[in-house]
């Protein structure tokens, strides 16, 4: 099992994570790419979700 | 009838290209359920967005705490921006769920195998499937759908002209025109809320 994954799930679901109650994806232009791309890809989108950093989209 | 049906019959009193904050805020009415929408750089050959909605019951998202997060790349086209957005939004709709680690695994790694469609889909990849149709269904009213389907069969438009005219990606307008899309109406009730 990947690294990315595990930390992944940790942060979604593990202890003192967010209590997720349902998570969907919609992916991107490549059909083949590989899970700890991925979920690195995730990780990195729920870091800056906690530092405040994403933006308001455009309305 | 369900919370889509309702949203589904609310789109059809619209006028395209029906914005998609008027298909948020309808969603929000409906259900009750707070959304915010923010966009981050991904990577769009990985990732183009998702749907998160979560506890958050230690506030790890100062911004959204108590609301369900759509998050989209930045700087996609409006078309995808458009569709990304609203088929995230269809999963408020969900009776299928990934609120286990074994679920979300289950449907990460679905996603990431190439097969046909079966119907022996895990109901989490059927999920992701049907959002997009029902995404579909609430940017392009029936009256307009059937309407430029005549014009599009007639060779009077091409798909860049329907894609322009529902503001969708033109690689979606072959499901606007697919055969079975008004069957899909059919299986709604079954499989949302």
């Amino acid at each position: 099992m990947g690294t990315q994954l595990e930390l992944l799930k940790n942060r979604l679901y593990g202890e003192g994570g967010l209590g997720v109650k349902n998570i969907k994806l919609f992916l991107g232009s490549d059909r083949e790419i590989d899970a700890e791309d991925l979920a690195r890809e995730i990780n990195k989108s729920l870091t800056h979700l906690f530092l405040g950093e994403t933006s308001d989209i455009a309305e | 009838m369900t919370l889509f049906e309702k949203l589904y019959d609310f789109c059809q009193t619209q006028s395209l290209p029906i914005s998609r904050n008027t298909i948020r805020d309808k969603i929000v009415e409906l259900t009750g359920c707070p959304v915010v929408c923010r966009v981050h750089g991904f990577n769009t050959r990985l990732l183009r967005g998702y749907y998160l909605a979560s506890d958050d019951q230690f506030g790890k998202f100062p911004a959204e705490a108590g609301k369900t997060v759509v998050l989209l790349a930045r700087n996609m086209d409006k078309n995808w921006e458009r569709l990304v957005y609203v088929k995230e939004l269809m999963h408020v709709f969900d009776t299928s769920l990934t609120d286990t680690p074994e679920k979300f695994e289950e449907l990460f790694k679905a996603l990431l195998v190439q097969h046909a469609p079966t119907t022996t889909q895990s109901t989490l990849l059927q999920s992701e499937h049907l959002a997009v149709w029902l995404a579909l269904m609430c940017l392009c009213p029936e009256k307009d759908r059937e309407a430029l389907k005549v014009q599009y069969l007639a060779k009077a438009i091409d798909a860049y002209e329907v894609a322009s005219r529902v503001k969708i990606p033109e690689a979606f307008v072959p499901y606007l025109f697919a055969h079975d899309f008004a069957c899909i109406k059919q299986v709604i009730a079954t499989v949302t809320k």
